[in-house]
């Protein structure tokens, strides 16, 4: 695991859990937090004329809005249906967070149709460029939202995302070794059914030859 | 004018991507100022004039050159802006400027007579005397050329006029006389030879229709791809158009232009500088297509095998390559 990114299943999980309201106050104080280590980001979005941009993780029940331009930058979660926004970005949260953190090409990813575009195009390309300009950590911005305690904070996250990743993959290596055991014990069954079988008729044969054998003493005496 | 090293001139649309071009490998990198004078004026990219000295000290610092773009062709009374970004280009130190404009050519030959001159691929020079005329006016010292030569015209040009040339190697194919897209400026009603953008982002709309995407500029659609079929851009040239009943790519395919695979033949013909297309694109994009054309180049100058064969098709437009007019010369 790169360690530099913030954890995709660690996120989804923790965005399916936290609460509305309490997500809502996080993603308040991050962009405040943002505000401080990027100044040259927000000054560049605030150039940019007003929007509204709806980001969409299809993974998630929920999507983020996003204000920018001619004011103070904001972002909060909304629900699926009944938002008007300028713009839409659509696509799975790790192609969304790797689109923010700029580790993957977004016109390859329109290309391969991983992310989905809809709306004033010009609204998302300007949001893109403007963010591309800007070397962003996730990881990095949220642990700084723990002020002194960032590198701890940093730190529980990777393994806390690591203990879950290990937990899966214990369950799914569990998952398999059950499947295994099965078909051994289905193997078992159909050999033992099989070895019965033969014993059956093995024991039908023996008693046929007892019999011709008896037969053959009555003949002789 | 041959030589044994080919340069690889690589885009730049934001200060992000330059670092990333430089740290990637380029030996040179072009973009452009803020504004209409170059042909990318995007929402959100390009460089102000701080970003650009900035930009220009970054990559002499790293042994890197910087080219600026000026490629437009100034609006009638408002030569001033493309005078000015002349005049920015020479403050920041560029090493070079790229121009299409007659006019433009000759104030930035009188008035910085020792500042290099590119003649842009807008100027859409493709034969020996048009270059040589550039030259003659306006001592342009390198031509970039149209996508719409053959491997045997671009050796013919440089034998006939024995100028530096740079060719694009990757990027997109344009049917269009470079510079001169009448379909963008009938669909949308901006020029792309003035406004410095085909297919402007502010005209273009896409709709998802029960998975299947339907591109559309101004009132035209352009294009409807299904569920599984790659995206492409949603310029005019590269539209599925019905025609006769029949629905086809009628100018071009949505497809990228690839040279890797030519490279050896393209320094056999005496090509000086290899130009990556893309100052729109992200620095991720910067970063994996001049990593991959710098090691190749590495690679040829060191005389083994090249093997770059597929790894820049996902960059491409609609997920495939071509080395487009190069081979097949053009129709």
């Amino acid at each position: 695991m790169d360690e530099s990114r913030l954890p995709v299943p660690l996120a989804r999980v923790a965005l399916r859990v936290i609460p509305e309201t309490v997500l809502n106050r996080l993603t308040y104080l991050l962009i405040r937090r943002m505000q401080k280590i990027h100044p040259g980001l927000f000054q560049n979005l605030a150039r940019l004329d007003a929007a509204t941009v709806c980001i969409e993780p299809s993974d998630l029940p929920y999507r983020f809005v996003l204000k920018f331009g001619q004011g103070p930058t904001s972002l909060r979660t909304a629900a699926r249906a009944g938002c008007s926004c300028d713009a839409a970005v659509k696509g799975k949260l790790e192609s969304l967070l790797n689109l923010l953190e700029g580790r993957i090409d977004s016109d390859m990813m329109f290309f391969s149709r991983e992310i989905i575009i809809t709306g004033d195009t010009a609204v998302v390309v300007a949001l893109r460029n403007t963010l591309d300009r800007e070397e962003i950590r996730l990881l990095d911005d949220i642990s700084a939202m723990c002020g002194p305690v960032s590198n701890p904070a940093r730190k529980v996250i990777v393994r806390v995302n690591k203990f879950m990743e290990h937990i899966k993959t214990s369950m799914k290596n569990a998952h398999e070794r059950r499947h295994s055991r099965d078909a051994n014990e289905a193997a078992a069954k159909l050999e033992c059914a099989r070895l019965q079988e033969e014993i059956k008729a093995l024991k039908f044969r023996l008693a046929k030859f007892e019999v011709r054998g008896k037969r053959m003493d009555a003949s002789a005496l | 004018m041959r030589s044994s090293y080919l340069e690889l001139v690589c885009p730049a649309g934001t200060p992000a991507a330059l670092h990333a071009a430089v740290a990637a490998g380029a030996d040179t990198v072009y973009c452009g100022f803020r504004d209409c004078t170059n042909a990318r004026n995007y929402p959100g990219l390009n460089f102000d004039m701080d970003e650009m000295t900035a930009g220009v000290a970054y990559a002499h610092e790293h042994g890197c050159k910087v080219l600026v773009t000026i490629n437009t062709f100034p609006r009638a009374g408002q030569e001033k802006s493309w005078h000015q970004a002349v005049d920015n280009a020479a403050m920041a130190g560029a090493d070079a400027i790229i121009l299409a404009d007659i006019g433009l050519l000759d104030y930035a030959t009188r008035r910085h007579p020792g500042l290099r001159r590119h003649l842009s691929v807008q100027a859409s020079a493709a034969n020996a005397l048009s270059i040589l005329f550039y030259r003659e006016h306006f001592d342009i010292k390198r031509v970039v050329l149209p996508r719409v030569l053959s491997i045997e015209d671009v050796a013919s040009l440089i034998q006939q006029t024995e100028m530096e040339t740079e060719v694009f190697a990757f990027g997109s194919v344009g049917p269009m006389s470079e510079g001169r897209c009448f379909l963008s400026s009938y669909m949308t009603g901006l020029s792309p030879t003035h406004e410095g953008v085909c297919a402007p982002a502010s005209h273009v709309v896409y709709q998802d229709d029960n998975h299947c995407i339907k591109s559309c500029l101004g009132s035209v659609t352009l294009n409807k791809f299904s569920k599984d079929e790659p995206a492409a851009y949603p310029t005019p040239c590269k539209g599925r158009y019905e025609a006769n009943g029949r629905t086809s790519y009628l100018f071009e395919e949505p497809i990228g232009l690839n040279a890797v695979d030519i490279l050896p033949q393209l320094k056999a013909a005496g090509v000086t500088a290899l130009k990556i297309e893309g100052r729109q694109r992200s620095r991720a994009y910067v970063s994996k297509v001049v990593g991959t054309f710098r090691k190749a180049l590495d690679d040829l100058a060191a005389g083994t095998q090249i093997h770059a064969s597929g790894d820049l098709k996902t960059m491409a437009e609609g997920g495939r390559e071509t080395s487009g007019a190069y081979k097949k010369g053009w129709r």
